[in-house]
């Protein structure tokens, strides 16, 4: 492995060895290398196999720009080799190999471009006969990696951040834009997604050391500000609204809200495009220059520049300085302007070749780059013929132009113009509190790109309340850093314009010619910029072949937007923690301790049944049941929705909401509340408790109490009745006690008389129980003498231990949800969201009675007016499975079927021990609700099962349960 | 009723890791969780406040009702008052306001006794009371909550969203340094108390008895 | 993750909050045709531009309106019920 002699800023750590195996060799490299350094430092020129064609690839950008190198580390796929650093012991395999890289069988593939045209997957493996073949075939073939079922489940946190100013990208740009605002008085963090900042400032250096002191000093001063944090090797990976940038870090997301954000991300370099650009050892002029100020890398012995511009000539210079071999340095201009860098060239003795190109690029035995053709090229780019001529070189550096990193920029919705003197596209209007500054705003000379920085740091940094007069003058380029046609045809191709997806120019001809002749069409048939680079080396270059080709220019093709994110983010960064929220009842350790199996009931987990050694799931929930019907049961209730209304208006409040009347109850009873939307439709239930003249206490479904005390918060915003509204959800328990032995048990622990004169059926009472002060109803749900006691959350696991001893005597059990739902189904009472749908109105579940038409006013009453005068489309009923039903039984939301059509649907079903056969509720037609009507329900798979209409409820029609024993 | 043992809303989610217990305000409330709850203070110690007693009330009417009965309002909204004996005095938005008494205090009994006034509405609460002190709570805060802890001084309080759960918040001087002092619905508190002591632990802090 | 600004509490993530619709105006239900209150319930208006929005912060149950641009995606300002003057 040879180095050159020590960089001034190298990444590399000279002491440090780090062993590592590459497609089964042994290698080594040094501490800080990328892995793609590592290995063409150790002379490896075929790096990896590209995606269609299986060619040999080395490094073209050595800055992730594309994926020419991309491995797998043992389990870890996405290991994109130009910026994942080396580790000890890493095991590296390239993706998309049969057989490695050396001996791809895939290879073979390359023979048969001729049959694989652009889109060819479109048109040649649509017969539905053969698809599941190809689709195997494809599988095989396209994937980039391997995955390990077996690799661990790593979460990572994630946190966030703020600050005043967020500085995309540590160049020149970056690092004087954060200055100028920490300079002005904010709190500013400059992000940079390399390992080290100083961007291209220390790297585009024309062997002119002194060049580096622009940016180093800039970068001193930057790590020594106190209002300025610095964070490399974070990429800022995306623009979300107002200012929201995820920030990814080998660790972890940061999610950075800033009060303005400065783009300083700089410019993607342009392959140029010429038959074998591919060949290893064909590369952009500054993966050349990372290669050698970061990692101390020779690039090749001996190389050819093609140029365009003054960076093409720093380029020649480097590899000079570093003492590599330049052989001739081509200048796709044929007028090229005088510059030092020119005058330092020709004293060194190097070939000049204005108005020349690359013509193609010639492999030598194992693959890699062993000469190019160049040839004179005309005004409008055209070969001139008979002007080839082959040079020897391992080396060719492409530096012809450049794309702005504008990705973030796209995000925040900046819009864009295309400079022709630039040859690039610019933000022409940005959102407010976004900024640019540099080679992604068009500067690329270092003075400008510097003083440009200043510029739009103090302008950031006044957006966020921090003014400073900073005059910063920006002189314009006098040349173009972008050439507008770097391409050379060539009638055998393989002039690669996508690395990543092997596009090459007549495939963009091909397109134009099938008619995807619109940059967005052009993109998803082509796939150009749709690989994993997301076109950063490809979509400047296809975008002016369009242009040629359709005769516009680039501003009217105009580019395809970039959407986050910027780089891959490992899905652990994305899940973070995972933060489920869990709501418990204040009785949740009881139940746990008796054995409940839990169920997710909204964000509440409750109880579905509790398990019994030896016992199944039915069996517990019969049981359970049986336990309530014959001697007394507790069930936790805590998770209905509690509010209290409370004032001189609150009557008429609740006459507002709901569509009973409550001004009329007397004080001490309940009574059964419905609530309806606008439309008339059912939207919550509940019962209302008037416990003081000016105070109801009120419940609501388990998972309508958030939204129902948020709208009836809102409706008395805008009423502003004189009343005021309490959400007590949280902070009371409840739990119903029910059975026959209810009372005998609940006697035994309070003073209150719980006679049916003094505590009649759907009354409520306050007193003490066991000492506890408590709220109860008589209510009717699952049909039993029984009593929902309402009590200050704090005291409900003391109450409920004292009702679970009092009720030993009697047998006593807990019961569930599975329990409760039957025996409410038994009584024939509905479910909101259960037995109705967001269509449901009250009368068409027998609600009538529950609806006051005559009052001045309730939401939804003009609605029902309306539905009320027009003929009902369906009414629920009960119904019966035949006595000694065997066979199939239906579930809920299974069909009724009649006349080969839909005219109904189960909504509750269930085997009801008391009664002795299914029972369930179902939607059916007006004209099929009398009692003994015939039913026709339609399981899974086909089968039909009888069923008939029947009257509810099922048991104890007379709710003799709740009256005196005679 | 002075006799009945109240139930914290965190003693489910603490009962399988405490190791010893203690009565407070006829709360039990874990003394002691193990052996090295000092370093968890001192680094991210999630304490539990949930025993002190505490009383709401919200209305038109209720600063007026509440310095009737001697107790001071704050006069801005969203901030925070601490009166002479100790009760934290905390106005919630507008009109809204909660409680809390210094240990052994009696002022929330006395308030509820009372019959509420014209336009004032008893809230009454049950909240999970949690109390963040260490080096490292600027940290957990920047991992739960998307509010800027950085810009909360007493007596400003915030009401926000803390892994994904409605909280209010405040800082407190202490004798050991700031504290942070969270509330939120006790029905949710002990998934709000679980995932703190998981993050806390991750920065070599955790739950912490009171008698740590 | 845009912000909203609450009046009371300030500006935090638009996670916090829930959005109810555009204020309208009931018209009277015991004097409308059934067409008009039909429209009332279920048309609703697309158009962009700005309008008067229902938003409440929900770790504060605050309601409160927001004057929101629809077709530029800005919210001009946001105000407690009554308080637009």
């Amino acid at each position: 492995m040879k180095r050159l002699p020590a960089m001034p800023d190298e990444w590399i750590d000279r002491s440090t060895v780090v062993r590592f195996r590459f497609e089964g060799s042994a290698f080594e490299g040094l501490a800080g290398d990328s892995i793609s350094s590592a290995l063409w430092a150790a002379g490896q020129r075929a790096l990896g196999r590209s995606f269609k064609y299986h060619r040999v690839r080395g490094i073209l950008s050595a800055a992730n720009h594309d994926v020419n190198v991309m491995l797998q580390d043992g389990p870890r796929l996405n290991t994109r080799g130009d910026v994942i650093a080396l580790r000890d012991g890493m095991d590296l395999t390239a993706v998309n190999t049969f057989g490695g890289v050396a001996h791809d069988r895939a290879r073979v593939l390359g023979l048969f471009a001729r049959f694989l045209p652009v889109g060819f997957y479109y048109k040649a493996f649509h017969s539905k006969r053969l698809f599941p073949a190809w689709e195997r075939m494809f599988r095989r073939i396209t994937g980039l990696g391997v995955l390990d079922f077996d690799t661990p489940h790593v979460r990572t946190p994630k946190r966030y951040d703020f600050c005043d100013v967020l500085v995309i990208g540590a160049g020149p740009s970056g690092l004087s834009a954060a200055l100028a605002a920490a300079d002005a008085g904010a709190k500013v963090v400059i992000v940079d997604e390399n390992a080290h900042a100083g961007g291209s400032g220390l790297f585009q250096l024309g062997g002119d050391a002194a060049r580096r002191e622009h940016t180093r000093a800039l970068l001193q001063r930057v790590t020594a500000h106190s209002r300025i944090r610095l964070l490399e090797g974070t990429c800022a990976g995306a623009y979300y609204a107002d200012n929201w940038v995820p920030l990814i870090d080998a660790e972890r997301m940061t999610k950075m809200r800033a009060a303005a954000v400065v783009v300083a991300s700089g410019a993607f370099e342009q392959p140029a495009v010429f038959r074998n650009n591919d060949l290893p050892g064909v590369m952009n002029g500054s993966a050349m220059q990372r290669l050698i100020y970061r990692y101390a890398v020779l690039p090749a012995q001996r190389s050819v520049v093609l140029a365009a511009n003054a960076d093409g000539y720093r380029v020649a210079l480097d590899l000079l300085a570093a003492g590599g071999e330049v052989a001739a340095v081509l200048d796709l201009r044929a007028d090229v302007p005088a510059s030092p860098q020119l005058d330092a060239l020709r004293s060194r003795g190097v070939e000049l070749l204005a108005g020349h190109a690359v013509y193609e690029a010639h492999a030598d035995g194992r693959g890699a780059l062993a000469g190019v053709t160049v040839c004179r090229i005309d005004a409008a780019g055209k070969v001139v013929a008979g002007s080839q001529r082959r040079i020897e070189c391992d080396g060719l550096a492409m530096s012809t132009g450049w794309s702005p990193a504008a990705n973030l920029l796209y995000q925040a919705g900046t819009k864009m113009r295309f400079d022709d003197g630039l040859q690039q596209f610019v933000p022409d209007v940005l959102p407010q509190g976004v900024f640019a500054c540099g080679r992604v705003n068009g500067a690329y000379r270092i003075e400008s790109r510097i003083a440009d920085g200043r510029r739009a740091g103090a302008a950031a940094a006044a957006h966020t309340g921090f003014p400073s007069a900073i005059d910063a003058v920006i002189q314009p380029e006098t040349e173009s850093p972008s050439h507008a046609w770097p391409i050379v045809a060539h009638p055998d191709g393989k002039n690669f314009v996508d690395f990543d997806e092997d596009l090459q120019v007549k495939d963009f001809e091909n397109a134009v010619q099938e008619g995807y002749d619109n940059i967005e069409l052009m993109k998803r048939f082509s796939t150009v910029g749709m690989g994993p680079s997301q076109g950063k080396h490809s979509n400047m270059t296809a975008l002016r072949i369009l242009a040629r080709l359709t005769g516009k220019s680039p501003q009217q093709v105009g580019t395809t937007t970039a959407r986050p994110f910027f780089h891959p983010v490992p899905l652990s960064h994305l899940a973070g923690r995972g933060f489920s929220p869990q709501r418990q009842s204040p009785l949740h350790g009881r139940h746990a301790k008796l054995g409940a199996v839990f169920m997710q009931a909204g964000a509440w987990e409750r109880p579905a049944y509790y398990a019994v050694e030896g016992r199944t799931a039915t069996d517990c929930v019969r049981a359970e049941v049986a336990r309530v019907r014959s001697a007394v049961g507790l069930i936790d209730v805590g998770t209905l929705g509690k509010l209290e209304v409370r004032g001189p208006q609150a009557a008429e409040f609740l006459n507002r909401v709901y569509t009973g009347r409550y001004d009329n109850m007397k004080v001490g009873s309940t009574r059964y509340a419905v609530m309806c939307d606008d439309s008339g439709v059912l939207a919550d239930e509940g019962v209302v408790a008037r416990v003081a003249d000016d105070v109801f206490y009120f419940t609501t479904t388990s998972s309508g109490s958030a939204t129902v005390y948020r709208e009836l918060s809102r409706l008395n915003t805008e009423w502003r009745l004189d009343c005021g509204l309490v959400n007590l959800t949280g902070a009371y328990s409840a739990m119903n006690l029910a059975g026959p032995a209810s009372r005998a048990v609940l006697a035994t622990l309070t003073d209150m008389d719980l006679s049916s004169a003094a505590f009649p059926y759907l009354a409520v009472r306050s007193g003490l129980v066991a000492g506890v002060p408590v709220r109860m109803m008589r209510v009717g749900f699952v049909g039993e003498w029984g009593y929902e006691i309402h009590v200050p959350a704090e005291y409900g696991p003391v109450l409920w231990d004292l009702l679970m001893k009092a009720g030993e005597a009697s047998g006593i059990g807990a019961f569930g949800v599975e329990a409760q739902r039957l025996l409410r189904l038994e009584k024939g009472h509905l479910i909101v969201s259960q037995d109705t749908d967001g269509l449901t109105h009250p009368f068409e579940v027998g609600m009538d009675w529950a609806v006051k038409l005559d009052k001045p006013f309730f939401t939804g009453q003009r609605s029902l007016k309306i539905i009320r005068k027009l003929p009902l489309k369906r009414k629920l009923v009960g119904f019966m499975l035949p006595a000694n039903h065997l066979g199939q039984v239906p579930q809920e939301c299974h069909l009724i079927i009649g006349d080969g059509d839909i005219i109904g649907r189960v909504t509750s079903i269930s085997w009801s021990p008391n009664v002795g056969r299914h029972i369930g509720l179902a939607f059916v037609p007006p004209e099929m609700t009398a009692p003994g009507t015939a039913l026709s329900i339609r399981v899974t798979d086909g089968t039909m099962v009888p069923a008939e209409v029947c009257t509810t409820p099922f048991f104890d029609p007379t709710d003799a349960r709740q009256k005196e024993a005679t | 009723m002075n006799a009945v043992l109240r139930i914290s809303p965190l003693f489910d989610v603490q009962a399988p890791l405490a190791r010893d217990w203690t009565t407070r305000e006829r709360m039990q409330v874990v003394a002691r969780f193990g052996a090295d709850e000092a370093a968890r203070r001192a680094n991210a110690g999630i304490g539990d406040r949930s025993f002190l007693q505490r009383a709401g009330v919200k209305g038109a009417g209720a600063a007026a009702w509440l310095n009737a009965q001697g107790i001071d309002t704050p006069a801005q909204p969203n901030s925070f008052l601490q009166l002479a004996d100790g009760t934290l005095v905390a106005r919630l938005g507008l009109t809204e306001y909660l409680i809390e008494d210094a240990p052994g205090g009696t002022r929330t009994a006395a308030l509820m006794a009372q019959p509420p006034g014209e336009r004032v509405y008893p809230v009454p609460r049950f909240d999970a009371a949690l109390e963040l002190t260490g080096t490292q709570i600027p940290e957990l805060l920047r991992q739960t909550c998307a509010f800027d802890f950085s810009t909360l001084a007493a007596p400003a309080l915030v009401m926000t969203s803390m892994v994904g759960v409605g909280v209010t918040a405040l800082t407190l001087d202490s004798a050991e340094g700031p504290v942070v002092r969270l509330w939120c619905d006790g029905t949710w508190g002990g998934y709000l108390w679980l995932t703190l002591v998981e993050v806390a632990g991750d920065l070599g802090g955790g739950a912490v008895g009171v008698e740590a | 993750m845009k912000l909203m600004t609450c009046p009371v509490n300030g500006t935090r993530p638009v996670s916090e909050f829930v959005y109810w619709g555009e204020i309208r105006p009931m018209p009277d239900p015991d004097a409308c045709s059934d067409d008009e209150w039909a429209a009332y319930v279920f048309n609703r208006n697309g158009a962009p531009g700005v309008k008067k929005e229902w938003w409440c912060h929900t770790p504060s149950n605050t309601w409160f309106i927001a004057e929101r641009d629809t077709e530029k995606d800005f919210v001009l300002r946001t105000y407690l019920y009554g308080d637009d003057r």
